[in-house]
């Protein structure tokens, strides 16, 4: 028998590690001080494209204290109820494995260990979502598109004179590079190196795709180049960007399939954007 | 034994023979057909070769160009001698003949937005065919594309683009409208014109983002081609035009107004520099001027400063400048202005000038909402100056 509360309680610990800082970047997730430093990076490339002003930075920052006080009492709960939630999954456990039907005992063991939890996850959850909309109010609704379009990165884009790529890292100079060279080849080395060139340039993407998925991935590159090759200057030059893309890092979000409530929640909520606030709120000029 | 000295080689005359069999070979392979064709080079140079419209030929083979006009500070202005090449990189003197080079040589082809012209006014949300040429007939040293602006042909990566193919890609990918940017288009000017004339023929629109520089009667004959300008005032003295630019602010202002006087629609964009040009009496005296000599109802954007080319060590325009600048300029009675470069700010929306409704809100160069009402505000009726079908 399921035991459908220690799913909710799972599901609210996993949330709770979503809503500490730094979840979403794959290669850190065993250093909690590199994913909080990850974590800092993206949410100032954000903050730093929304031109807050000190109104708004004013008005944001109580509100990430209050969500950082909520997330901070549900971590000494969970810390506090772990052992008695563990004894009581034991004992639910033993019972299963008996497989003779689980008593009510068993049953009301687990609930009366999660209780308090939960009620205190569904509370942060209303007021989440309460905060979420104070935050959208604060926001222009320009500033509302802005973190909605928002892919995050690491490296910031390098030329902040082309907006359209606020908050976007410039991830396909090398993808754009090799486009070119490959253009520029005689066509006997071309042919030499046709199968070799798709390889080398997939190794520098291994870690965006599963192994499986690699030949497609060569396959895709190799058709790419060969279309660079064959374009016109012109149309080349109207559709680089495109075929750089084909051949370059996936642009994908790290917060995949969440809306606008669950990006605001996780940046401009993000517990450790308070103090970075509060910062630039003291070296703001007065006046 | 040695030869008798009137019977030996000299080392003149073996070098002179040497010479003659060299030249001899060289004259015999050019009739073969592999070297018959040009290097790349040539071949780039040759295809980019048309004559220049404005221009006078004067003695002793020199030319004049009467494209731009003269600055002080350039070292020969417009008059060139026999093989050389102006201070834009692409005019040259040939023969007594002053040709330019680069037409038809695109180096920048594109898609982007009207909006990143800037144009705020103009068919909100259209995408344009971006093209530009290498060369540019300024220096300024805030230039963010001085890598392509302050070379010639030959040292940017040139493509051949007649203009009736220009005309023919942009109704490929669905673009209403050429725009010619990036670079200076003043001097691709031969180039252009025969572009924007058969846009026209095909139905589109053509837009000019330029810094001005250019003599007044070539303006006129490319009003007569070009449905909208968007004209950089790099900064508002004659002071700054000399160093920072090699240009003078007088030629700027003169553009601007017969552009306005040729009913062409005009938005005028404003550098604004550090230390250099975001004076705020400067800034109240030209929005003043605009009002003045152009209309109220013509948009300036105050745009955000990055430090590029020799410009490095300055800072990026803080937001509040630019919010200033703003300001001031409404306080002068200008309807429209803006802040630019700076995505997701409230200045880059545009707002009815009578009732304050949002008229046009936008996120960079992206139009995110149009209320507009056959370009009119919905709620008040007003008029909003500009393009709109």
């Amino acid at each position: 028998m399921r035991s459908c509360r220690a799913l909710a309680v799972l599901v609210s610990l996993a949330l709770l590690a979503t809503a500490a800082p730094g979840f979403g970047a794959p290669p850190v997730d065993d250093n909690p001080q590199l994913l909080s430093v990850v974590t800092d990076v993206r949410v100032l490339n954000l903050v730093n494209s929304l031109y807050l002003t000190p109104d708004q930075t004013r008005d944001l920052v109580p509100l990430i204290r209050e969500n950082a006080r909520e997330l901070e009492a549900l971590r000494a709960e969970r810390v506090r109820m772990a052992p008695q939630y563990q004894a009581a999954l034991e004992n639910l456990r033993r019972e299963l494995l008996a497989n003779t039907g689980v008593s009510d005992e068993a049953k009301r063991l687990v609930r009366e260990a999660d209780a308090t939890f939960k009620q205190m996850l569904e509370q942060h959850e209303r007021n989440q979502a309460q905060r979420v909309e104070r935050v959208k109010s604060i926001l222009t609704e320009n500033q509302v598109v802005l973190v909605a379009q928002f892919i995050p990165c690491i490296v910031p884009v390098r030329s902040l004179t082309n907006p359209e790529r606020i908050g976007q890292a410039d991830n396909n100079e090398g993808a754009l590079r090799l486009l070119e060279t490959v253009r520029r080849m005689p066509q006997p080395r071309y042919l030499r190196l046709r199968e070799q060139t798709p390889q080398r340039a997939a190794e520098r993407l291994v870690k965006y795709y599963q192994p499986a998925e690699m030949p497609a991935k060569v396959a895709e590159i190799q058709r790419t180049l060969d279309e660079a090759r064959a374009m016109s200057d012109a149309d080349f030059e109207l559709h680089k960007a495109e075929l750089a893309q084909r051949i370059g890092p996936p642009q994908k979000p790290a917060v995949k399939g969440k809306g606008l409530d669950a990006r605001m929640a996780e940046y401009l909520l993000n517990p450790n954007l308070a103090p970075l606030l509060e910062q630039r709120l003291a070296q703001a000029p007065k006046g | 034994m040695k030869a008798p000295a009137q019977d030996r080689l000299t080392r003149r005359e073996l070098l002179r023979w040497c010479g003659a069999a060299a030249a001899g070979l060289c004259l015999g392979g050019a009739a073969s057909p592999a070297s018959a064709r040009f290097s790349p080079l040539a071949r780039r140079q040759k295809q980019g070769l048309r004559e220049a419209m404005y221009y006078q030929k004067l003695a002793g083979g020199m030319v004049h160009c009467e494209l731009c006009p003269c600055s002080p500070a350039k070292e020969y202005c417009g008059f060139l001698r026999d093989g050389q090449t102006c201070v834009c990189n692409v005019r040259k003197n040939v023969g007594g003949t002053l040709y330019v080079t680069n037409y038809a040589m695109a180096s920048v082809l594109s898609q982007d937005p009207v909006e990143k012209n800037p144009l705020h006014h103009f068919l909100p949300a259209a995408r344009a065919l971006t093209l530009a040429t290498a060369g540019c007939n300024l220096d300024c040293a805030c230039c963010q594309n001085w890598q392509l602006s302050q070379v010639g042909v030959e040292e940017a990566n040139s493509f051949n683009l007649p203009p009736e193919q220009v005309v023919a890609k942009a109704l490929e990918n669905r673009c209403r409208i050429i725009s010619y940017t990036y670079t200076e288009p003043i001097i691709f000017y031969e180039y252009m014109l025969d572009t924007a004339k058969a846009a026209h023929a095909a139905g589109l629109r053509n837009t000019v983002v330029t810094g001005g520089y250019i003599c007044a009667e070539p303006l006129r004959e490319l009003c007569r081609h070009v449905d909208a300008f968007s004209v950089s005032v790099k900064g508002f003295s004659e002071d700054f035009y000399l160093k920072m630019c090699r240009g003078r602010l007088e030629t700027v202002l003169s553009t601007l107004k017969t552009i306005r006087q040729q009913q062409v629609w005009l938005e005028v964009v404003a550098l604004i520099i550090p230390t250099l040009s975001d004076d705020m009496g400067q800034i109240r005296w030209f929005s003043r001027w605009v009002k003045a000599n152009l209309g109220s109802e013509v948009p300036v954007h105050f745009t955000r400063f990055w430090p590029s080319y020799k410009l490095k060590n300055l800072p990026q325009t803080p937001i509040a400048t630019l919010e200033q600048a703003r300001k001031i300029a409404k306080e002068a009675g200008l309807r429209y202005a803006y802040v630019g470069n700076l995505p997701g700010h409230a200045g880059s929306n545009t707002y009815c000038a009578s009732c304050g409704r949002t008229l046009l809100r936008r996120v960079g160069f992206q139009v995110i909402q149009n209320t507009l009402a056959s370009g009119r505000c919905p709620s008040c009726g007003q008029a909003l100056p500009g393009v709109w079908a």
